[in-house]
């Protein structure tokens, strides 16, 4: 019961760093403008809460994320966007996470998880705006989001390192006391 | 357990691999949207309903159209990818100060005439509200 409470905060205080990152991303000026580029830094969240607690946490993590976020920031029209996104990225992310672990280290997982997401958005955009002329512009995100994935998953790496001791370590010290 | 290691090869393969895609996908992207897709349409309404429409860059160069409008006839030029209010009988004059217009979603508005002219892209352009 304890460990399980315990759980519920780790998440839902990750769920609010995901949604701070989201918001403050947004303040961050980019060199040059690009329509449907952003940082993507909310992909750490994302990609912790996969490797800390596994697949079925991270999906909630981030519609959760993505849902009150948008209530937030007032934007629901790209909420479609974010959350396709999101899901997508998830799935992907996992599937090599799991089944392909040997092969990529968390930058390169990241990096799928971007182009997933990038992926997903351009579908959702060209269902919604009745145009596949969109697809055009896929490899030019591509690139883009490559840069992005890299370093969301350098930063995730290096948190991870931190993270992934200090909560074990928690964990330990409660069981034994 | 992927931890703290750095790039493995098969990050490298992917980091590669995605670069290559995405140079073959500009360079191939680049060729076609000069191609196809940069079609306009004028479209000339004369009280909420559609008159004309002309191509724009098509045939249309130094074109010169009157319209019927509710005060008078109002004289539209048609360049070679460009309109404008030539002539207008409304006593204002805005919409000739409003001059060329050649991007999709840009139109001119007589109130007085109720002529209107506007140019529609057979796809819409990204911008932010795609977004």
């Amino acid at each position: 019961m304890r460990i399980k409470t315990r759980r519920l905060i780790y998440l839902s205080l990750l769920v609010s760093f995901g949604i701070v990152l989201h918001i403050v991303e947004a303040f961050i000026p980019l060199p040059i403008y690009i329509p449907g580029a952003k940082l993507g830094l909310a992909n750490i969240i994302t990609l912790l809460v996969l490797v800390l607690y596994g697949f079925k946490d991270g999906l909630i993590v981030s519609i959760l994320r993505c849902l009150i976020s948008a209530l937030i920031t007032g934007s629901v029209s790209s909420l479609i966007y974010s959350l396709s996104g999101a899901v997508l990225s998830l799935f992907m992310m996992s599937f090599v996470f799991f089944y392909m672990n040997k092969t990529f280290s968390l930058v390169g997982i990241s990096i799928i998880g971007a182009q997933a997401h990038i992926l997903a958005q351009i579908i959702a955009a060209s269902i919604i705006l009745r145009n596949s002329g969109i697809f055009l512009y896929l490899p030019f995100l591509m690139m883009i989001s490559l840069f992005t994935g890299y370093f969301v998953g350098l930063v995730s790496n290096l948190t991870y390192g931190i993270l992934s001791k200090n909560l074990k370590l928690i964990e330990v010290k409660k069981s034994y006391s | 357990m992927a931890s703290t290691r750095g790039l493995t090869k098969g990050d490298k393969i992917l980091i590669f691999t995605i670069l290559v895609f995405c140079f073959f996908g500009l360079i191939i992207g680049k060729t076609y949207t000069y191609g196809a897709f940069e079609k306009k349409y004028v479209v000339i309404e004369v009280k909420g309903t559609e008159v004309k429409r002309f191509i724009l860059g098509q045939d249309t160069e130094n074109k010169k159209i009157e319209i019927k409008g509710m005060l008078g006839y109002s004289i539209i030029e048609i360049g070679k990818d460009r309109v404008r209010m030539y002539q207008s009988p409304c006593d204002n004059g805005d919409c000739l100060k409003v001059g060329w217009i050649s991007k999709p979603g840009q139109m001119i508005v007589c109130l007085p005439n109720q002529v209107a002219v506007k140019i529609i892209g057979s796809r819409d352009t990204l911008d932010d509200t795609t977004y």
